[in-house]
C-alpha cells in the first residue's frame, strides 16, 4: 500500500458513523451489498462534498474485485463532483494508476505530473515518485516491444531460410528434451500468486517456442561453429526472461530481490 | 507445582534473512523463473554444440 492509499484509508475511516458503518461492512463476501448501500448514501446526499469520498471508496472496492472499467467511471465522477477537494486528488492518482496498468503511459504521467505540481508536500511527493516510476515503466515497455519485434523478425527469417513452415515438423530434439521440465514449470505456476504465475507460464510457453524455432533452424542448417548460435540462444533466453518479468509487472520485485534477496 | 520456565513465552522458531515487509520475489518463484530461463538457454547451447559436432563429423566422413 503506497502512502497516498494509506492516507486515503485512514481518512475514510474517520468519516461520520453512517459512512463508517458502510465502509466497515465491506467484507469480501458483501462487496455488492456494501456498494449498493454506499450508492444509496450518495443518492441521499446530493451535492454533499463527501460524495467524492464515497465514490473513491466505491472505486477502490471495484478495483479489488478486478472491475477496472467500473472503477474508472466512479473515479471520473469523483473528479467531476469533488473539484478542489482532497478526494479529487485521490481520484486523479487512482486514474493514473489505472492508465499505468493499461500501458497508457502519457495520460498516467500527465496526471502524476499534475499532482507533483501541487503545493501540498504529500501530493508533490506522491506525484513525483509515481511519475518517475511511470517513466521507468514506459522505457521498459518500449524495450519489451523492441525485443519482441526482434525475436519475431529473427524467427520469421530463419523459418523462411530453413524452407518454410514444413521445417518446423517434427518438433526438434531440443524441445523434446526440455518438455518435461517445462511441464513441471507450468504445474508449479498453479501454486503462485497471479502475476508470478503468469510470468512462469509466459516463460514456459515462450521457452517452448524458442526451443522449437532454434532447434528447427539448427536441424535444417547445422552450424559449422557453435559460438554464434549459442550466443544468440543465450540472448534469446535472457530476452524471454526480461519480457516475462516486465509484461507481468514484476520488474520492481526483481530489483528488490537483487537488492535484498529473495523472501 | 509447575516449572516457572514452562510458563515463560518461548521463541518457537527463527528465520534469518527474512523481511516480512519485503516486496521481493519468493525463493520458489525466483528459482522457477531463473531456473527455467537457464534450462532454456542450456538446451539451445547444447543443441548448437551437438549439431555443430554432427556437421563436423559429416565433413570428416566425406
Amino acid at each position: 500500500m503506497c502512502l497516498a492509499e494509506a492516507v486515503a484509508v485512514a481518512a475514510l475511516l474517520a468519516a461520520d458513523p453512517a459512512f463508517d458503518a458502510i465502509v466497515t461492512s465491506a467484507t469480501s463476501t458483501s462487496h455488492e451489498q456494501a456498494l449498493a448501500r454506499m450508492q444509496e448514501w450518495v443518492d441521499a446526499h446530493p451535492g454533499d462534498p463527501e460524495s467524492a469520498r464515497a465514490l473513491v471508496w466505491m472505486a477502490r472496492l471495484r478495483r479489488s474485485d478486478g472491475r477496472d472499467e467500473a472503477a474508472r467511471a466512479l473515479l471520473e465522477r469523483a473528479l467531476r463532483e469533488g473539484p478542489g477537494t482532497e478526494w479529487a486528488l485521490h481520484a486523479e492518482k487512482a486514474l493514473g494508476d489505472l492508465d499505468l496498468e493499461a500501458h497508457r503511459y502519457a495520460p498516467a504521467i500527465a496526471r502524476y505530473d499534475h499532482l507533483a505540481g501541487l503545493p501540498a508536500p504529500l501530493w508533490r511527493y506522491v506525484g513525483s515518485s509515481a511519475a518517475g516510476h511511470a517513466r521507468g515503466e514506459r522505457t521498459r515497455f518500449r524495450i519489451l516491444i523492441a525485443i519482441l519485434a526482434a525475436l519475431a523478425a529473427l524467427s520469421l527469417a530463419r523459418v523462411i531460410r530453413a524452407g518454410g513452415p514444413r521445417s518446423l515438423w517434427p518438433p526438434p530434439a531440443e524441445l523434446l528434451w526440455l518438455l518435461p521440465v517445462l511441464l513441471v514449470l507450468l504445474a508449479a505456476a498453479a501454486a503462485q500468486e497471479a502475476p508470478e504465475a503468469r510470468a512462469v507460464v509466459s516463460l514456459s510457453l515462450g521457452g517452448a517456442a524458442l526451443l522449437w524455432l532454434n532447434g528447427a533452424w539448427l536441424r535444417a542448417r547445422p552450424p559449422r561453429r557453435m559460438a554464434l548460435p549459442a550466443l544468440l540462444g543465450l540472448g534469446q533466453a535472457l530476452a524471454l526472461l526480461y519480457c516475462a518479468m516486465v509484461w507481468n509487472g514484476l520488474w520492481d520485485k526483481l530489483v528488490d530481490t537483487i537488492a535484498m534477496g529473495a523472501q | 507445582m509447575t516449572d516457572s520456565r514452562d510458563e515463560r513465552p518461548r521463541i518457537l522458531g527463527v528465520r534469518f534473512g527474512v523481511n516480512p515487509n519485503s516486496s521481493s520475489l519468493g525463493v520458489d518463484v525466483t528459482f522457477l523463473l531463473f531456473g527455467g530461463a537457464l534450462a532454456v538457454a542450456t538446451s539451445i547451447v547444447l543443441g548448437a554444440w551437438l549439431r555443430s559436432r554432427g556437421k563436423k563429423a559429416e565433413q570428416v566422413g566425406q
